[in-house]
Order: C-alpha cells, then structure tokens, then sequence
C-alpha cells in the first residue's frame, strides 16, 4: 500500500462510511495517529458527512400516492402494448387465412384475367413505324418505294422533293443507303417514279413489291 | 450492506418475473434513497417525483435485462441519473437557476438553522457546482462505494476520487468565504 498523504486522503470517506478493510482499516488509523494534516482532514470531512446524517431528515419524502401512479404507469404501458400486440395478430391472422384460402388463387386468376383482357382490347387498330427520319408514320395504302439518295444531296433538298410529292420515309437507311418511302393516296405510279428518277438527288428509285 | 445488496438483487429476480409484491417491497426499500437524490438534483419535489414514476417504470420493464454487473441501487441510480439529467437539459437554465435559488432562500435555509454545525456545510453544498454536490452526496449521504459511484458516473474510480477531493476543497472554500 502507498503511503502518501494523498492516499490517506483518498481513503478517509471509505474510513467514515466504514468501506475499509479490515487491514485498511488498521493502516490507515496508524497513519492517524501520528499525522496531524491527515487528523484535520478528518475533522473535516467528518463534519461534512455529519451534516449529511442532518440532511436525510430534513428532506422531504416522495408523496403516498407516487407508488400507485408508477402502477397506472405500467399498466397504461402494459394495455399499450397489448392493443399494439392485438392489431399486430390480427393483420397477420388476416394474412394468413387469406394465404391459406381459395380467395388468393382466385385473386390471382382473375389479375392474370384482367392483363390477358387489356392486352387484347387494347391492341391499336393500325401498325405503327418507328423510323430514323419519320415519326409515327401510319401505315395505310399508297405506293411505297425503295430509294436511294446521291451522297451529295444535302437532307433539306430531300426533304423538299419527298414534300412535293407527298411523301414520307418509313424505314431506313439501311447499311447501304436503301430508304423506303410511302407515297399516299397517288393517282400515278409511273409518274411519280419518273420524278424520282429524273431527280438529281437520286441514285436509285424502284417500286416496292 | 451485503444483506441489503443481497435482499435488493433476490427483489429483482422477482420483479423480473413480473412479481407486483416484490417490486413494492423494492419501491419502498429503495423509493426515498432515489427520491433524495433526484430531489438533490432537481431542487423540486414535483419534478423528483415525477421522474420517480418514470424510474420504478423502467426498473419493472427492464428488470429483466439486469445483468448483476453493479449492485441493484447502483443500477436504479444510474436510471434516476440519466432521466433526471434529461428533465435538467429540457429546461430552461433561468428557471433552473430561479428553482436553485429559491431552495437556498427557502427551504434548505428552513431545515438548516436547527443543526448548529451544519449549518455553513449545508449553505455552501448549495453554491457548489451540481457535479461536485452531485459526488459529495454520492459518497457521503448515499454512502455509494468508489467503484460503484465509477459506474454510475461512467467514469475511472480514480476521476471519483479527484472529484471527491475537489469538490471538499471547493466546499472548504465556500465556507470559508461566508464565515469571511
């Protein structure tokens, strides 16, 4: 054991709440006996702890009726618990009959009916293209021709011949230039294949079979 | 001591088990002890017993999770502290400080002219910081071990015994300025 006055120090309230040792007990009243600083801190903290033994009577006591507040308290908690217990059993008392009915593969049937339903009625009544030049162009009757444009001809150039002649592109280019273009509601088919073929901006106009 | 360690942890054994009876016998045991020390800390009979309800909640909820690492009291303490220190830090520190004052103009002041010696220790345990009240009550009215009061402070048993001291000499200070 240390012997400074630090440690006797540190072990006086252990001595006065009587925490010592039997062995602690007997050091440290040596060092007691013959260290007056250690007797004055004694005093001390003796004086203290006495006005501790003062205090507990002069303090009030909590109030009769706190006991039966603390089992309100738990019983509020406990009935809580309980009414969150009950949703709880109940929604997976819920699931689980639902699972283990026939209402659930009717269910499934009839979701599975449902989509078979709304992808037939829903079908459009017209095919539509999406092409690299064209949006939504409407399949309908007219003559379609397959073209290919001379590498010099700049796209408003095309796009003004295929205007006169009332004419949109459908599908294409393909790897080797080919476009196929639709022409609606023409009166003359060899005509309009003329055009295109006397046309400087065409390489190559041919109807489509 | 041992005996009233050992009467404490067969209570909560009980009370584990959802025992009402013991749990009273554990409340009127251990209910004025934590009531000192909340009131001690919080300055305001409501307010201590308020938080009272709240603690002896907690013990009959969490009994079961009662590990034995620390004496039962010491556990209950430590439940006290931190709800006590939570209604510390929701209020408002001028409220806190009216509540302060009005103990050392009223009650302690009441209490303490009928001890002659106590008298100047219990006025200047007032001014002291609540940290270092907080310690000399632990030890010398609570009569809380070192290690213990560690525990419960979650701090080293060496830190107990610095603050002890500490707190002494800021008690001798204050005596000495009011005998000045």
């Amino acid at each position: 054991m240390k012997d400074n006055i630090d440690t006797f120090i540190e072990m006086i309230p252990l001595y006065l709440n009587d925490q010592l040792d039997s062995d602690q007990k007997i050091f440290f009243e040596g060092r007691l006996e013959q260290d007056r600083q250690l007797e004055k801190e004694v005093e001390e903290y003796s004086m203290l702890k006495q006005s501790y033994s003062h205090l507990s009577t002069t303090l009030p006591s909590p109030s009769p009726d706190v006991f039966s507040r603390i089992m309100e308290n738990i019983e509020h908690g406990q009935e809580k618990r309980v009414a969150q217990e009950s949703i709880f059993n109940k929604i997976s008392e819920y699931i689980k009959n639902f699972l283990s009915t026939p209402k659930l593969a009717w269910s499934v049937a009839a979701v599975q009916m449902a989509v078979i339903l709304f992808f037939v009625f829903s079908f459009p009544g017209e095919i539509k293209f999406q092409t690299l030049s064209t949006n939504e162009v409407q399949l309908k009757t007219g003559i379609k021709i397959n073209i290919v444009f001379h590498d010099m001809a700049v796209e408003k150039q095309i796009r003004d011949l295929l205007n006169d002649l009332n004419a949109n592109i459908i599908s294409g280019p393909s790897k080797t230039g080919l476009y196929i273009i639709l022409i609606k509601d023409t009166p003359n088919k060899a005509n309009v294949l003329n055009i295109l073929k006397n046309s400087a901006l065409v390489k190559f106009a041919q109807a489509r079979y | 001591m041992d005996r009233d360690r050992q009467k404490e942890s067969q209570l909560l054994a009980k009370v584990a088990k959802k025992d009402a009876k013991a749990f009273e016998a554990l409340y009127k045991l251990l209910s004025q002890s934590i009531f000192n020390y909340l009131f001690r800390l919080l300055h305001n009979r409501e307010s201590a017993e308020d938080i009272l309800v709240e603690v002896f909640s907690v013990v009959w909820k969490s009994a079961i999770n009662f590990k034995g690492k620390s004496r039962v009291k010491t556990w209950i303490f430590g439940i006290a502290r931190n709800l006590a220190f939570n209604e510390m830090r929701k209020r408002q520190p001028a409220s806190y400080d009216f509540i302060d004052n009005t103990l050392k103009d009223t009650e302690s002041n009441k209490a303490i002219k009928r001890f002659e010696n106590s008298e100047y220790v219990q006025k200047a345990l007032l001014s002291l910081t609540s940290k270092h009240r907080e310690i000399l009550d632990l030890v010398f009215f609570h009569e809380i071990k070192y290690a213990q009061i560690a525990d419960l402070l979650s701090i080293p048993v060496n830190t107990v015994k610095t603050r002890v001291y500490n707190a002494k000499a800021a008690l001798k200070t204050e005596i000495i300025k009011m005998e000045g």
